[in-house]
């Protein structure tokens, strides 16, 4: 093997960890593993079809294992240098304080031979600028250390207790019972359920003797079923499906809580120098970092449940690295807290966003006419819904007395305005030194916190019904966060409002 | 440089007085080509119009019923000729030197789109058959943005195009990330 020759000295070139060919090969595999079961059992008791694919799983787990051995590393001059691939080699140099987030991911095989997957992640989105799989852990808290070394250097608007030999400092972690309340309050439930769901209907052509015994259980109650349907005992039946209904939400909300106990377990959030760390699960143990400048937004959000339970939700957009494929999104920094009580999320927003008080800003209210272009909205809608009702009505001869129908449309218009009237008491925005903070919602509380130095563009929008009322919308994008949704997306701002708003974002983004 | 032609397009309804924007030329025929794609879809519906005219009306009534589809899709092409000039005429682009691009855009639903010249990624003039026949480009602004990350801005003479890429280009290298 020939050397290039090394232009930076005193760095030697690292390997992978020795147990790195297990793991790549069974990453190539994990790709192919299921079409070749199905092939496999769908030609069942062929020798020459098994040895075939047998051959075939053994040739991609070997380029596997090349993969892992032909992949070195080397940090040097402020760049990291990655030498990869086998027939199309390739050589990459990566600009270290370019790397703006990494993340691990350790799943139960990883933690019982002591690695760690690394990947690395530059602000251009995308595919990582570099993934290792997988590395010692203490070659990765080395990798971890050199890159928080080097990344502090650029002077920014992070907070000034930032020095390179920073201990760790715990700013949040979560109780078995806050999982518990997590659990109760996101409602996963069904995540699982999908989950077990295509699970079962996967595994029904290789297991058809497991299903009949599951259908065998359930046949007695089909037959108590069938039976009282055939005596109408009504009265028994619905409280029967009541019941079975009660205990299926039930069910959905302990599916929830295991889920977050999985996911979540043992989270910790950290701070190093300008650096933020969460770590949390049970099985596979995610741990992502970023930098205290990169982050793009903050959401505080407060449904219902989260207000009665006295605690709220924390999320975050991270610049760099395109979230689209499920897989990487969640080894990412997503949430400084899935549940806190108000007072933690304060003091972890005043971590990011220093002085940041909610209840004390200056808020401004949208439009006057807020509360009434909602309403109007709602009554085109409720107006159209009661029409339709009554025609159908009358047409059924009047099978249910009109003015019930026309007192539920009222009640209904009540409620509208009730809601109408509340969105817009809440809706708000307001100005806090460099960063921009835009309240709303009436169930759910929202605070989403921006810095305009931040944004990438920012628009105007004016419809029709905008313009009759005086009325505009502003948008901004970001780097980062949900491919869907806005930044910051804020209607129903007076058209002098929505040009201060503007400007001022503007300023600080053009200049910038 | 861009050639500057502020008295030619003055600035519509969403207007607020700028000092130092650069209104970017745009060629009339970028008016021809929004007529025509207005035009062809007119003729589409027209088309669905007239066919669901003939399959729907009584047989005695199908002749009056196809007329009256007929008159339908006239009006349907008026309309869309004239919503064609309006998109032309609220379509301007400016550039604030040093700052970055206004662009506004709609008709009925207006949009005012500011961007940062520090935030563009990369730039590109793109040119479709039409366009080249008539001396026409576009150009196409990347930003990282997550959301809305591409703006193209039609009907520029191509050498306004290349222009402005240039204009905007050199401050790639100060771009900050």
């Amino acid at each position: 093997m020939t050397e290039p020759p090394a232009s930076d000295i005193g760095q030697s070139e690292h390997r992978l960890h020795p147990w790195s060919w297990l793991f790549s090969a069974s990453h190539q595999l994990k790709d192919l593993l299921l079409p070749l079961l199905a092939f496999v059992f769908l030609k069942r008791g062929d020798p020459d079809w098994l040895l075939l694919g047998a051959l075939g799983a053994a040739l991609t787990a070997l380029w596997g294992v090349l993969r892992a051995r032909c992949y070195r590393y080397r940090i040097g001059q402020g760049e990291l240098l990655v030498r990869a691939g086998i027939l199309d080699r390739t050589v990459r140099h990566v600009a270290l304080e370019r790397i703006q987030n990494v993340s691990q991911r350790r799943g139960p095989l990883h933690r019982l031979l002591g690695v760690t997957e690394l990947r690395l992640e530059s602000a251009s989105g995308g595919k990582p600028e570099a993934l290792m799989r997988v590395l010692g852990l203490a070659a990765a808290a080395e990798l971890e250390d050199l890159l928080r070394g080097t990344s502090l250097a650029p002077g920014s608007s992070g907070p000034s207790q930032a020095a390179p030999a920073a201990p760790a400092q715990v700013l949040h972690r979560l109780s078995l019972g806050e999982l518990m309340r997590h659990g109760l309050i996101s409602n996963r439930g069904t995540l699982v359920l999908a989950a077990g769901i295509g699970l079962l209907a996967q595994s029904w052509e290789f297991l058809p003797r497991g299903h009949r015994a599951i259908g065998a259980l359930l046949e007695p109650a089909r037959q108590w079923f069938a039976r009282e349907l055939a005596l109408q005992h009504w009265a028994l039946l619905l409280v029967t499906v009541l019941a079975a209904m009660t205990v299926a939400l039930l069910a959905l909300r302990v599916f929830s809580i295991a889920y977050a106990v999985f996911r979540y377990h043992g989270f910790r959030l950290e701070l190093l120098g300008e650096r933020l760390h969460a770590e949390h699960g049970l099985l596979t143990t995610v741990r992502a970092g970023a930098r205290l400048p990169r982050l793009q937004r903050l959401v505080l959000e407060q449904t219902l449940l989260h207000r009665l339970l006295r605690r709220c939700r924390l999320e975050v957009d991270v610049a760099g690295g395109a979230s689209n494929a499920t897989a990487h999104a969640e080894a990412r920094l997503a949430e400084l807290a899935p549940i806190a009580t108000p007072e933690q999320a304060h003091a972890l927003l005043r971590v990011c966003v220093p002085g940041l008080d909610l209840s004390t800003l200056p808020w401004q209210r949208l439009h006057p006419g807020t509360a009434a272009r909602r309403m109007r909205g709602a009554a085109r809608g409720l107006l159209a819904v009661t029409l339709l009702a009554l025609s159908l009505d009358m047409l059924l001869n009047w099978w249910m007395p009109w003015p019930v129908l026309v007192g539920g449309a009222l009640l209904w218009a009540w409620g509208a305005w009730a809601h109408a009237r509340a969105w817009a008491r809440f809706a708000g925005y307001a100005v806090h030194a460099d960063w921009l903070v835009y309240r709303s919602g009436i169930w759910t509380r929202r605070w989403v916190i921006v810095m305009p130095e931040r944004l990438q563009s920012v628009s105007l929008l004016e419809s029709p019904f905008d313009r009759r009322a005086g009325m505009q919308r502003l948008r901004a994008e970001a780097q980062g966060g949900a491919q869907s949704g806005h930044a910051l997306d804020i209607g129903y701002l007076s058209t002098q409002q929505a040009r201060q708003l503007r400007d001022l974002v503007w300023a600080r983004i053009a200049h910038a | 440089m861009a050639a500057p032609s502020e008295s030619e397009h003055p600035g519509n309804a969403l207007a607020t007085p700028a000092n130092g924007a650069l209104i970017q030329p745009k060629l009339p025929k970028l008016r021809q080509l929004w007529r025509l794609s207005a035009l062809a879809q007119g003729t589409l519906l027209g088309v669905g119009l007239m066919l669901a005219a003939y399959l729907a009306a009584p047989s005695a009534w199908r002749a009056s019923w196809l007329l009256l589809a007929l008159l339908a899709w006239g009006g349907l092409l008026i309309a869309a000729w004239r919503y064609a000039d309006q998109r032309f005429a609220a379509y301007e682009a400016a550039l604030f030197g040093g700052e970055g691009l206004r662009v506004r855009r709609g008709v009925w639903w207006r949009k005012e789109v500011w961007l940062p010249i520090a935030r563009l990624q990369h730039l590109d003039v793109s040119q479709g058959p039409l366009d080249r026949r008539w001396g026409m480009a576009s150009l196409v602004l990347h930003t990282a943005g997550r959301h809305d990350h591409s703006l193209t801005l039609p009907g520029l003479p191509l050498d306004a195009a290349q222009a402005l890429r240039a204009t905007l280009m050199p401050r790639r290298q100060g771009a900050h990330d």
